[in-house]
């Protein structure tokens, strides 16, 4: 995509000099203009009858020889252009232009081997010769020897700071090479030399994300979809940020840009059905999904998300249809098997469930604790309490951190009346999950169980704590989205109301604080507006204008 | 020793397998006159949760002639009803004696049309005649019973009435001060104001992708009530000095009053919605304490809140203490709390065989012992909270079958509702469910008040030919229905206890007769009546298959002439 632009550049620069540098001779020179005129109308054959017959009146002319090898490379005729560049060689070996036209001409009929050695022996000729370096590192990164690439890259831009291609090239360069602070900063420099290239952006925004900042990613990522709609990658690109971001509707819309532009790009629907899981939209899911299936039917991971699309939607059965038809592809496939097995947990048919999941179990015995914390959970569900227990110390063995898997395992010791081990796990699990309000509860319960009063009064209060601002975040959200709806009505004084209902529930809330500095300045209470706007800032710094 | 511990294993299999269940559950709705359908918000998609509680159903004797009469409850509606359709309204039927019942509702006077939610039985004035509390959304009833036949709704005199938002849920009379008199507990669900509530579209509230009515997380919680009696027809409210407001839990639904830790004072235990529930320990002074988190009765055994509906109160290991039952939501199971001792609980759900139902979503509920085999069964019925789930294919739908949980008696349940079939497997977007003996056989019914749907009167023709004792008190120092008064049944295998409750499973009313079965014992070694005056009566050699009335301190007395009236 970029060699390409790179050689037209390279190319027109070129016959422009030449055209400049033209003969004298009459005739030959006549045949000459014409050609070259011809060649920047765009009409190369025009062009190389012209030239071609401007060499045969002066076979010793050296800017007809290279004029003509550009217009035949132009008009595909890559075997004469090729004879050209080396007639133009052969009349003036000591010019490094002409080398660096032939390598061009190499590396766009495939011989890199031969472009190389052009491209060195035009830097050899005119050291000073970015464009020569930029060549250079151009082969080598494609080689994937990134270290010599960027060392012609950073030649080049020393030479000549201006050449936007070869910041664009280091900056790419260093991106592949896992610099990103050094491929933002050329990255920039390229974006600045040339503001309408989109691919600058992109990875400039490619490297901003993967250095963690995420809000100039965006900004990149967002002007490199804009000057390059149509490009796919892009708008991959864009999706992935704004999901890291947890801006799930602005990735959805990516997505959704891109099996538009690529109806038959299976991964496209996968990625769509992704995103609207996310989005609690099953519906949505289920259906970029399919239509994911319909282009590759036989796909393991599309079916094994369709199935999961469809447990969000509830429709365990034909979700656990899904899942059964992926088993028959892939026998071994052991998430399909825990897939399964939940689809079957959901619809109370825990006998079958637990055939699944132990499946999964023997299929991943040292890996996915998941699948053997679910099969705990559905054996518990049945009152095997020993088998239950087992299959969680299972799961913690193989996470060591799996707090739900060691809360839940004390869960069953504590029915056990196993109370010290429930303690024990109790508290390794709160290691984990301080915030868990259920945990302080078990916790509490198994030390009224051992009859410290005090210490179970202390974490049920905790739980009781962590409760009430749990309760308090969702109220704050209704009364939030209910404000939200009363602004857009224009009732103001109530969205007023319950704006300051939601900050009070959860002062920690930037957007609640956001709007009610928006509704009281559409109320005229200045001062009061920008009160809340600063709370909101204060909280997120990224909050948006009013 | 290896032949040996397989004999165990077989043994323990043996034991803990569900054994032919004598029972046949009928709906006999239909033929019994019970032709209407309870109004209860929109039938397809609900605005706010106010749409979707449903209302319950009470066994009441109100012409005092032994037949077990039925009052339903009745919602509406928020927009105008269909033309031509009556206003819904609660309703009251008469029971013929002969299977079959006679709407009495507007004779009655208790015609009224509002968000109507839970009714709870008894004779707040002692005049020998069971009054009718109904809490609302918006204004309670109190029915006073005229003793001829109608009712007069004294709640605004009464002082009980409460204003327009309240939103009262369950109920029940209770003598917690054991002055004689009845006083009146009602849970609240939810502070709503119809005006402000969040729109499914405005929350914007989903449930598995679809949007539903908001709440009751993010909503305002409600306030408990209690009032006393002060036996001149008033009540006064002391929810604030009493303690009752001092509670960790709140979105109050399902109340089940019993003395949980044996002290003679009457408790209350509240299931809330999506919040720890309560129980409320009776401190002997008038005033109670939430001692939920502590005794081990407010949270699931994994810690969390559940979305608690109906409760009931029974000894279902017959150790002498009053275990709990409660109904949760869809995704969960319900919850067996085994009294351990002074009210001190454990979750024992998984570990008895409770933990292989997670599809329904319950809400009326008891224990009762279907098979009068002496160990108390468990049934509940069951219905989702939003009619929008109809969307989901495979969701187990809004109407929904119900549960019967057969007690094995080893600690253990097993499933029968299958095995049953009939009636318990029919779906039905079930709320309210009352169980009593309808026909007087000994063998306990269920009646259940649907959601914009007829009501289901389960008939229950027990094949067991096990033995039973109903027993009727009539209270003389303690309050005129013995609310509250602890009774133990002695056999040749054992002790059985439960007490005469008002209120309980979801917003409803359940016979106020304690039916026991007793097996195949042909006599009962003993009754002993523990009344709340704290006075106790004891009958020795009480004959079987008998309603057996008793008066305080005076003894066994007869029957009126209506109940020996055959059906």
């Amino acid at each position: 995509m970029i060699r390409t632009r790179s050689l037209a550049v390279v190319v027109i620069a070129l016959m422009t000099f030449a055209a400049v540098r033209g003969q004298r001779e009459p005739s030959a020179y006549a045949l000459y203009q014409r050609g070259v005129a011809l060649a920047k109308s765009g009409d190369y054959v025009g062009a190389a009858d012209k030239l071609r017959a401007a060499v045969k009146a002066n076979p010793n002319y050296y800017e007809a020889q290279l004029a003509l090898g550009l217009a035949l490379q132009n008009t595909q005729q890559y075997s004469d252009a090729l004879n050209a560049f080396r007639a133009a060689i052969g009349l003036r070996p000591r010019l490094a232009d002409p080398h660096l036209l032939l390598g061009g001409l190499l590396q766009q009929v495939g011989d890199a081997d031969g472009a190389l050695a052009e491209y060195t022996t035009s830097a050899k000729l005119n050291p000073g010769s970015a464009e020569a370096h930029s060549a250079i590192g151009f082969i080598l990164a494609a080689r994937n020897q990134l270290p010599d690439a960027i060392k012609s890259f950073e030649t080049a831009v020393r030479l000549k700071p201006t050449l936007a291609q070869a910041h664009y090239y280091l900056g790419t360069a260093r991106y592949f090479s896992d610099d990103p602070a050094g491929a933002i900063t050329a990255l920039k420099q390229a974006s600045r030399l040339m503001p309408a290239n989109g691919e600058a952006y992109y990875y400039l925004g490619l490297a901003q994300e993967r250095k963690g900042d995420l809000p100039s990613a965006i900004a990149s990522l967002r002007t490199a979809v804009k000057l390059s709609p149509e490009i796919v990658e892009m708008r991959q690109a864009m999706a992935q940020a704004y999901m890291a971001d947890e801006e799930l509707e602005a990735a959805a819309e990516q997505f959704r840009a891109v099996v538009r532009l690529k109806p038959d790009f299976a991964q496209g629907y996968n990625d769509l059905g992704l995103v609207l899981v996310e989005l609690r939209d099953p519906d949505g899911a289920i259906a970029a999904f399919r239509k994911g299936l319909a282009l590759a039917p036989a796909d393991t991971v599309v079916k094994n998300n369709l199935g999961m699309a469809l447990i969000q939607k509830s429709d365990f059965v034909a979700a656990a249809a899904q899942y059964r038809e992926i088993i028959e592809i892939a026998p071994g496939d052991a998430v399909a098997h825990y897939n399964l097995g939940l689809a079957l947990k959901q619809q109370d048919k825990f006998d079958d469930a637990v055939i699944a999941l132990s499946r999964a179990a023997e299929l991943q015995p040292d890996k996915l604790p998941e699948i053997h914390y679910t099969l705990g959970v559905v054996l518990l569900q049945q009152a095997k309490l020993d088998e239950a227990g087992s299959s969680f110390q299972k799961a913690v063995s193989i996470k060591n951190d799996y707090g739900e898997a060691i809360y839940t395992l004390g869960t069953v010791r504590q029915q056990q009346g196993k109370i010290d081990e429930a303690l024990d796990l109790f508290r390794t699990a709160l290691k984990i999950l301080p915030d868990a309000p259920e945990i302080h509860n078990t916790l509490g319960t198994a030390l009224r169980q051992k009859g410290d009063i005090d210490g179970a009064r202390a974490e049920l209060q905790e739980a009781a704590r962590l409760n009430k601002l749990k309760t308090n975040r969702q109220a704050a959200t209704f009364a939030l989205n209910t404000g939200i709806a009363n602004l857009k009505a224009g009732k103001i004084d109530d969205a007023i109301h319950q704006f300051q209902k939601a900050v009070e529930l959860a002062p920690e809330n930037s957007e609640a604080f956001y709007y009610l500095a928006k509704s009281l300045m559409r109320k005229g209470k200045k001062v009061e507006s920008d009160t809340a706007y600063r709370k909101a800032r204060q909280l997120n710094p990224r909050v948006r204008r009013l | 020793m290896r032949e040996l511990a397989l004999l165990s294993v077989l043994t323990i299999v043996a034991l803990t397998t569900a054994a032919q269940y004598p029972v046949s559950m009928t709906n006999v709705a239909k033929q019994a006159g019970l032709n209407f359908v309870t109004i209860y918000g929109d039938e397809k998609k609900n605005r706010y949760l106010l749409e979707t509680t449903g209302a319950g159903v009470a066994f009441i004797d109100y012409d005092n002639d032994g037949w077990q009469d039925l009052f339903f409850v009745n919602g509406t509606r928020l927009d105008a009803l269909p033309k031509g359709l009556a206003p819904p309204t609660n309703r009251l039927f008469r029971n013929r004696g002969d299977g079959t019942f006679e709407d009495v509702t507007a004779k009655a006077g208790v015609t009224r049309t509002n968000w109507g939610q839970s009714v709870s039985i008894g004779d707040f004035n002692n005049d020998g005649h069971e009054d009718l509390f109904v809490t609302a959304f918006g204004k309670n009833a109190l029915y006073k019973n005229n003793g001829d036949g109608t009712f007069a709704d004294v709640a605004e005199k009464a002082g009980i009435s409460e204003n327009r938002s309240k939103w009262g849920a369950g109920s029940a009379f209770l003598d917690y001060d054991r002055d004689g008199d009845l006083d009146l507990f009602a849970a609240s669900y939810i502070d709503l104001d119809l005006k402000t509530a969040p729109l499914p579209e405005t929350g914007p509230c989903l449930y598995k992708g679809i949007t539903v009515a908001c709440g009751p997380p993010g909503l305002t919680g409600g306030v408990n009530m209690l009032w006393q009696n002060n036996g001149n027809g008033t009540f006064t409210d002391v929810s604030e000095k009493s303690g009752i407001r001092k509670t960790e839990g709140t979105y109050g639904l399902g109340v089940a009053v019993a003395d949980y830790d044996n002290d003679g004072y009457v408790d209350i235990y509240v299931a809330n919605d999506s919040a720890p529930a309560i129980l409320y320990r009776n401190n002997r002074n008038s005033t109670f304490t939430d001692v939920a988190l502590e005794s081990g009765c407010a949270f699931s055994a994994d810690g969390k809140p559940q979305a608690g509906m109906g409760v009931s109160a029974g000894d279902y290991d017959r150790d002498g203490w009053l275990d709990i039952f409660k109904t949760n939501f869809a995704g969960d199971t319900s919850t067996l709390y085994r009294n351990t001792g002074k009210a001190v609980f454990d979750d024992v759900t998984f570990s008895v065989g409770m933990g292989i139902n997670t599809r329904w979503l319950g809400w009326g509920t008891s224990f009762a012992d279907f098979d009068n085999d002496g160990w108390l069964d468990v049934f509940l019925v069951n219905g989702h909270v939003y009619p929008e789930v109809e969307r989901l294919t495979t969701e187990a739908g809004y109407a929904q079958r119900k549960v019967l949980y057969q007690n094995l008696r080893n600690g253990r349940f097993a499933d029968v509702s299958m095995q049953v079939g009939g009636a318990v497997i029919e779906n039905s977007p079930a709320r309210g469910a009352a169980f009593g003996d309808i026909d007087n056989d000994g063998d306990v019914d269920i009646i259940i008040n649907n959601v914009n749907a007829p009501p289901e009167l389960i008939r229950n023709d027990s094949r067991s030919g096990n033995n039973w004792l109903k027993i009727k008190l009539i209270g003389v120092k303690s309050n005129r229905n013995g609310i509250g008064a602890r009774i133990v049944v002695t056999t040749h295998d054992g002790r059985q206890i439960d007490e005469v409750r008002s209120g309980s499973s979801y917003f409803s009313q359940n016979d106020l007769r304690v039916n026991f079965g007793v097996g195949k014992s042909t006599a009962v070694k003993s009754v002993e009546v523990r009344w709340p005056s704290g006075r106790t009566d004891t009958f020795t050699d009480v004959k079987v298959n008998q309603t057996f009335m008793i008066k305080e301190g005076t003894g066994e007395i007869k029957e009126p002439e209506s109940t020996n009236r055959s059906k």
